[in-house]
């Protein structure tokens, strides 16, 4: 029987009313389905995942005697449900756009121009280009890129092992997504994908700052529901009243890359009104680290690193931090020995320009609002920030915009407990231990300076930090997601051979040398242990693949072959899945029944102790210590920004910030055509109506949104949810299809210098009439 | 006999689509044909997920020259489509235009509350695809009961935000407002 309950009727009634329908028989045109079995029965059923950069949800596909998927559904009670993206994955998979063969360049680079050649064919070629880049300039002049259009454990890692192979090739560094919260919470508290999903529900505060649930965490969006049935708030902060701040108690409209003002004006609300959790602070952080008059940390032994220094208030004397019964002081009065102030005088002394009215003017948010959100998230007792992959980390200094959450976090001590914490992205690998496909290579392989990824394009242009003869791109998309696209286009067009491993033909594969025919999800064997799902899962072949295509790992295997390191690279699906689980003690077999959550009961991370060296929390990393930044926590002010670059403004007045859809992820599903005919065909920028009205701007008409960079041509959404001198537009649109452009034409793409992210979210536009 | 109907609440509402999708492999509806739609308003991020509303009095029933649709006493509006000759005269009639033409057969589609899902005890693909049960499916009378004032209000917010036409064909859909 069903196992869907509907909450208004409650399980028995709504089996009732089904039940109810055994008089179906009434309906004469399902006459001859009349039997109590389910449609769909006579099909074979496969489990797999949506394994681009996404909630990794589970999916049942339902394949019909002829072989072919008719059905998805996401049935998984534990996993969560996938939204409408997921369920039409058939549509990508036989999509018109599909590479059946590996194709070879016949026209002009970008012409799209290409003929089928064999895999042997394509394979022997890409082999020769590489032997040759690596005989002219070592294997530092090939480049290979695998990022979040296939996040499973046989996509990237394989591609990553045979650089190793090779003896290292050239890669990427950063992030175009959430670079800064490496950089954050690393120094912070410890490793990425530490992170409270199991505990939103206990939450009595959850303040989703810069990120829109509704949208990019739907499948959870459940558990916010519940957290709020028991009497939770939910408040936004967010430069639109977004899907999620439409649903929320509050939502309080902010100026693009200002942020971490805010969060200073809170913490020195905070700290004015005495809500600090004193008692976190001094046990669990290194707030009461003493620091010199030059702003160093004390070592009281120059050999250990960790041999930090405080001043107790029982003895009045400098101690160990880590001294039996010590009593740390959180700030010094006056210079104490060789110490001038606490880690904690510090922050304080970054807080203190921050008060409401100084708020009020960098940030557009009311003074009034600063002490309440502050007062509410400090006292709620179990208060959560949700920035997951939020817009505002992707701006110039989103380093200090995440690390200022984290900080929130730990001065009210809202972290470590259920309900707590900073939800970042994370999954099955922060509560087990998973392996490598692939055994590493017996020589170790040497490092190669990377490229910032937000630099990509200048450094191939610019032959930084050496020439590229080669750049294999897998599950990624330069054309569309990497800001500044009609430089990337530049970059890639002077590449000397690039090779695209793709499903699909991607604006990124149509300015390829040789297409590799890739598979989709319900195609290929596979295994999802990543960062997105608390749960192991299977990822399972249903049909056989469209034309030629083969998984990413089969092409390294055969590759490998060519380049001499064949018998590695040489195993089974099976084998390498089974590689990959064996850490974890969790087996194939274990995942062949269902989705496996590898611990038991509710996971919270740092619940004892953070995962530094000390154990303690750290208020000041060193690690930011580089082109005059500061180890704690400040406010800077982004350049292209209209109070950032006042010239540049004058030109381009609106601020633009992206917004993720429903119709895309990232650049993913744009040839799918069930999504083409239930959504609009034109991307859409959001504008508020004196902005509008300012440019002769008219709802529903095309404009264009421009810079130096490029021109974007969108449909015109006017809306009063909207901070004023800000445009929102749309991620993920594929360059030319249906005439469109996406908004990447436009976006900033200076590096996030501390977290080698991108800036994309602080960029200056204008608009005008189409 | 307990009517059967649609109750949805539009704060829960994600405009994720799953519905839409669920419903569009269910039925195995051919090319073009989709029997659900999300209607969006893109200036207040509001949804409203809407289909067949297996009306009281359907409009459907009223003219169809070959009555291939039923109202059934269980309150499903039925059509038999062996017998549709897609003459679309039912999607003018209907104030939603809920059914849906294939152009390759020749043929008009429409909601059968997923009859045969019913009859194996599931909920419709629509409603069981919901990731946040925004969209429900059971006695209309006790989703009446539970929301006593969403139905007026429900569909003058739908008319306000969509366009959603009046509920003059008393359609099962009780709507919660935002």
């Amino acid at each position: 029987m069903t196992k869907i309950t509907s909450p208004s009727l409650g399980r028995r009634s709504f089996l009732t009313a089904f039940g109810l329908c055994g008089v179906a028989g009434s309906h004469p045109a399902i006459a001859s389905q009349l039997q109590a079995k389910a449609p769909f029965s006579d099909c074979k059923t496969f489990h797999a995942t949506c394994p681009m950069e996404c909630l990794h949800c589970n999916l049942k596909g339902y394949v019909n005697a002829e072989g072919k998927i008719v059905k998805i559904e996401s049935d998984n009670p534990h996993t969560g449900k996938a939204c409408g993206r997921g369920l039409s994955r058939m549509q990508w998979m036989y999509s018109k756009d599909r590479v059946l063969t590996p194709l070879l360049r016949t026209g002009p680079k970008g012409s799209g121009q290409f003929k089928p050649v064999s895999w042997d064919e394509a394979l022997d070629l890409v082999a020769e280009k590489m032997k040759e880049a690596i005989a002219k300039d070592g294997p530092e002049s090939l480049l290979f890129t695998s990022r979040s259009g296939n996040m499973d454990n046989l996509c990237g890692p394989v591609q990553a092992r045979f650089g190793q192979y090779l003896g290292g090739v050239t890669g990427t560094i950063g992030a175009l997504c959430c670079s800064a919260v490496s950089a954050a919470m690393e120094n912070m508290v410890g490793p990425r994908c530490n992170e409270p999903r199991d505990t939103i529900e206990d939450a009595k505060y959850l303040l989703c700052w810069g990120n829109n649930p509704v949208v990019t965490m739907s499948t959870y969006w459940p558990l916010f529901l519940k957290a709020k049935e028991r009497g939770a708030k939910i408040i936004v902060i967010d430069p639109r009243k977004s899907e999620t701040a439409r649903r929320a108690d509050a939502w309080y409209p902010i100026y693009p890359g200002t942020d971490t003002a805010l969060a200073l004006g809170m913490i020195r609300y905070i700290h004015k009104n005495l809500l600090e959790d004193t008692d976190f602070l001094k046990k669990r952080t290194g707030a009461a680290y003493l620091v010199d008059k030059d702003g160093k940390l004390l070592r009281l032994n120059p050999a250990d690193k960790n041999s930090y220094a405080v001043f107790d208030l029982k003895t009045e004397s400098i101690v160990p931090h880590d001294k039996d019964g010590v009593d740390p002081a959180l700030n010094l009065l006056k210079p104490v020995g060789g110490a001038a102030r606490t880690v904690y005088d510090m922050v304080l002394a970054e807080a203190e320009p921050w008060t409401p009215q100084a708020v009020e003017k960098e940030t557009g948010v009311k003074a009034d609002a600063v002490g309440k959100i502050a007062r509410d998230y400090a006292t709620s007792g179990a208060s959560m920030i949700v920035d997951n992959m939020g817009g505002f980390q992707r701006t110039e200094y989103g380093t200090y915009a995440v690390a200022s959450h984290f900080l929130l976090s730990l001065i009210t001590g809202n972290i470590g407990r259920e309900g707590t914490g900073v939800l970042d992205q994370g999954g099955a690998p922060q509560m087990a231990k998973f392996g490598s496909a692939i055994a590493a290579p017996d020589k170790k392989p040497v490092a190669k300076k990377p490229i910032p990824v937000s630099l990509l394009a200048q450094y191939l242009l610019e032959d930084k930090p050496c020439k590229i003869n080669l750049w294999y791109a897998q599950a990624c998309a330069p054309i569309g997601s990497w800001p500044n696209t009609n430089l990337m286009v530049k970059a890639i067009k002077k590449l000397p051979f690039f090779v695209v491993a793709d499903s699909l033909m991607t604006p990124t594969a149509k300015l390829a040398d040789v297409v590799l025919p890739v598979t989709t999800v319900f195609e290929y064997d596979s295994v999802m242990a990543g960062n997105r799902t608390h749960f192991v899962q299977l990822i399972e072949k249903a049909v056989e693949p469209q034309g030629e295509a083969k998984p990413d790992y089969w092409i390294w295997a055969q590759l490998a072959k060519r380049m001499g390191f064949g018998e590695a690279f040489d195993l089974s699906p099976e084998q390498l899945i089974r590689n990959v689980l064996k850490p974890s003690g969790i087996t194939y077999e274990d995942i062949k029944k269902a989705p496996v959550h590898p611990y038991k009961g509710k996971w919270i991370p740092f619940k004892d102790k953070f995962m530094t060296p000390t154990g303690k929390a750290n208020l000041y990393c060193e690690a930011w210590i580089k082109d005059d930044f500061l180890p704690v926590v400040t406010y800077l002010r982004a350049h292209e920004t209209p109070k950032g670059n006042p010239e540049l403004a004058k030109k381009y007045p609106l601020q633009a910030v992206q917004r993720k859809v429903t119709r895309n992820i990232h650049t993913s599903h744009q040839a799918n055509v069930w999504l083409e005919e239930i959504y609009p065909d034109k991307p859409t920028v959001l504008i508020t109506p004196k902005d509008a009205a300012a440019r002769g701007l008219k709802d529903g008409e095309l404009a264009v949104v421009f810079n130096d960079r490029g021109e974007h041509v969108t449909r015109v959404v006017i809306t009063k949810d909207l901070m004023p001198g800000v445009v929102v537009l749309e991620n993920g649109w594929w360059l030319g299809r249906g005439g469109n452009t996406p908004s990447s034409v436009l976006t900033n793409d200076t590096r996030e210098v501390l977290g080698n992210g991108t800036s994309i979210c602080t960029t200056l536009v204008n608009v005008k009439k189409a | 006999m307990k009517k059967l109907g649609f109750l949805f609440d539009s704060e829960r509402c994600t405009g994720c689509r799953a519905c839409v999708i669920a419903c569009k492999m269910e039925k195995a509806a051919p090319d073009k044909v989709w029997l659900r739609k999300v209607l969006e308003n893109t200036a207040n991020m509001e949804f409203l997920s809407a289909g067949c509303n297996h009306c009281e009095d359907p409009a459907c029933v009223k003219v169809c020259p070959v009555k291939a649709y039923k109202k059934e006493f269980d309150g499903l509006v039925i059509q038999d489509h062996a017998k549709c000759i897609g003459c679309q005269s039912c999607i003018q009639a209907c104030p939603y235009h809920a059914p849906s033409y294939s152009p390759q057969e020749n043929k008009v589609y429409k909601c059968d509350g997923c009859a045969p899902r019913l009859q194996a005890g599931l909920a419709p693909a629509c409603v069981a695809s919901c990731q946040t049960q925004a969209l429900q499916f059971g006695p209309i009378a006790d989703f009446l009961k539970a929301h006593p004032d969403a139905y007026v209000k429900g569909h003058a917010w739908a008319e306000k935000e969509f366009g959603y036409p009046k509920p003059t064909t008393k359609p099962s859909l009780v709507i919660i407002p935002f």
